[in-house]
């Protein structure tokens, strides 16, 4: 009992010490992304979640900005759809790297940056169908890569292209 | 006399370690190589689980090679220590998301010297307990991930060298084989020597068929990746956790079984009930050099001390 007890009290001295790498979050503090917006303005990279903005000169310090723009715990382990616009499309290497994204997010493409909730709620019902891991793998394998693109027309938004997986 | 292990605790104990293995370090590799590699250490582990003796390979090292034994017995001790070390690392791999997470090694290797301290039959109990919920939760991985396997990404690829390093990789928690086990059916969980290999593959078959051969030759932790991709009814599933949780679980047992075999192996030179305590500091002194050891070297040292010394005991038995 006495060696349980001690146990226990190693544990519980070793949880609230911070010498464990992991980080507590407030659930209730949790903001949650379903899309990714990445476009580029002059040297600038610009991710938009939709509630939070991020700015960097490359997409890691973008996302490293957004991360602390949100009001509460940004989190990226929500995010399925990542949009690029007309010329981040050169960042694909780089955002397809990203620790920060799930490899089955979708990948798209459109001339200008949409509204991130409408892309979201739209993609959602509307798979593009390629997924940043077969992104990846793409680009390991030297294929060529085609992303799906999403226009915006007078009734709404339209998915061109989109993979039948 | 101290109670020692049962056959089928010592056969948990080596699927528990095993398991450690192959999700952290050979998931990257083709699934056919990872189940000839893991294969042929299951065939060579039943047939030292019938030639071996109750009181295990560490006391027969001297007594079949007199003092060339004792001295082998103390470089197996070295390279125990320099393989615990190595598995401090792999703690720190099975949560690739965070960062400066080498307590969490050192964690582990405290609670393997206090394992140690409790004797290999406690460890190995613990072991048989703990590789129920490994089944289990490697289990819940693998069928939250069957929908998005894709056909095309099974095919085998490779070279057939990769068999040779995972064989040299699951060698390592075959430093049981040193400590003391009561056999009274020898040869009868050979149904282990079926579960281990065909689990590692389908683990490694499971992470190239949701990330593709290429994504998943890139390391440090394709398994962990695959688990990211993984969804269930167009839904986003967070299993990481359960993951990080089974990697961690397998490591601790894998760490216990090798610092028992440093204690058992430094007793033949001098018997000292801290010779455990002390390979895990010595390990946690090593860990940041030997963490950068090429997986080649870690795969040979556990084929030539952990696979070569038991061989050559059987033959020599025999």
């Amino acid at each position: 009992m006495k060696r349980l007890f001690l146990f226990l009290l190693a544990a519980a001295l070793l949880s609230v010490s911070g010498l464990l790498p992991f980080e507590r979050r407030d659930a209730a503090a949790l903001e949650p992304l379903e899309a990714l917006v990445v476009s580029v303005d002059g040297n600038q990279v610009i991710v938009d979640g939709g509630a939070c903005r991020g700015l960097g000169v490359s997409f890691d310090e973008a996302m490293e900005d957004l991360g602390r723009s949100g009001q509460g715990d940004v989190f990226f382990g929500t995010v399925s759809q990542v949009i690029l616009a007309e010329p981040a499309v050169r960042l694909l290497p780089q955002i397809v790297k990203s620790p920060s994204l799930r490899p089955a997010a979708a990948l798209s493409a459109a001339a200008e940056p949409p509204d991130p909730e409408d892309a979201a709620a739209y993609l959602a019902a509307h798979d593009p169908g390629l997924t940043i891991g077969a992104v990846r793998t793409a680009l390991v394998r030297g294929t060529p890569i085609r992303l799906p693109r999403l226009v915006e027309t007078e009734g709404g938004l339209r998915l061109d292209g989109a993979v039948n997986g | 006399m101290a109670r020692s292990m049962g056959e089928r605790q010592r056969w948990a104990w080596l699927a528990a370690g095993t398991s450690a293995v192959a999700a952290t370090s050979l998931c990257g590799i083709s699934w056919i190589w990872v189940l000839l590699g893991v294969g042929t250490t299951a065939v060579l582990s039943l047939w030292w689980d019938r030639t071996i003796r109750p009181a295990g390979l560490a006391p027969m090292l001297p007594h079949t090679f007199g003092v060339l034994g004792r001295i082998w017995a103390a470089v197996c001790a070295v390279f125990a220590v320099a393989a615990l070390a190595w598995c401090a690392n792999l703690a720190v791999r099975a949560f690739p998301l965070t960062r400066g997470g080498v307590v969490l090694g050192w964690t582990l290797l405290a609670l393997a010297a206090w394992g140690c301290r409790k004797g290999p039959a406690a460890c190995a109990a613990c072991a048989g307990v703990l590789s129920l919920f490994l089944m289990i939760l490697y289990g819940v991985v693998g069928g939250f991930a069957l929908p998005d396997l894709r056909g095309e990404y099974l095919v085998p690829t490779g070279t057939w060298d990769q068999a040779l390093l995972a064989c040299g990789l699951s060698l390592l928690p075959a430093g049981v084989f040193f400590l003391p086990c009561r056999r009274r059916r020898p040869g009868g969980c050979w149904p282990w020597t079926l579960l281990i290999p065909l689990s590692a593959a389908a683990l490694a078959a499971v992470t190239a068929g949701i990330l593709s051969p290429e994504l998943a030759a890139i390391p440090p932790a394709p398994l962990y990746l695959a688990a990211q991709s993984v969804s269930l009814f167009g839904v986003m599933e967070h299993i990481e956790p359960l993951l990080s949780a089974a990697m961690t679980m397998g490591i601790f047992c894998l760490m216990a079984s090798l610092t028992c075999t440093a204690q058992a192996l430094a007793d033949q030179l001098r018997p000292w009930k801290w010779s455990g305590a002390l390979a895990c500091l010595a390990a946690a002194a090593v860990m940041g050099p030997v963490g950068r050891l090429p997986l080649e070297l870690v795969a040979l040292g556990a084929a030539v001390f952990f696979g070569l010394t038991p061989a050559l005991c059987a033959l020599r038995r025999s």
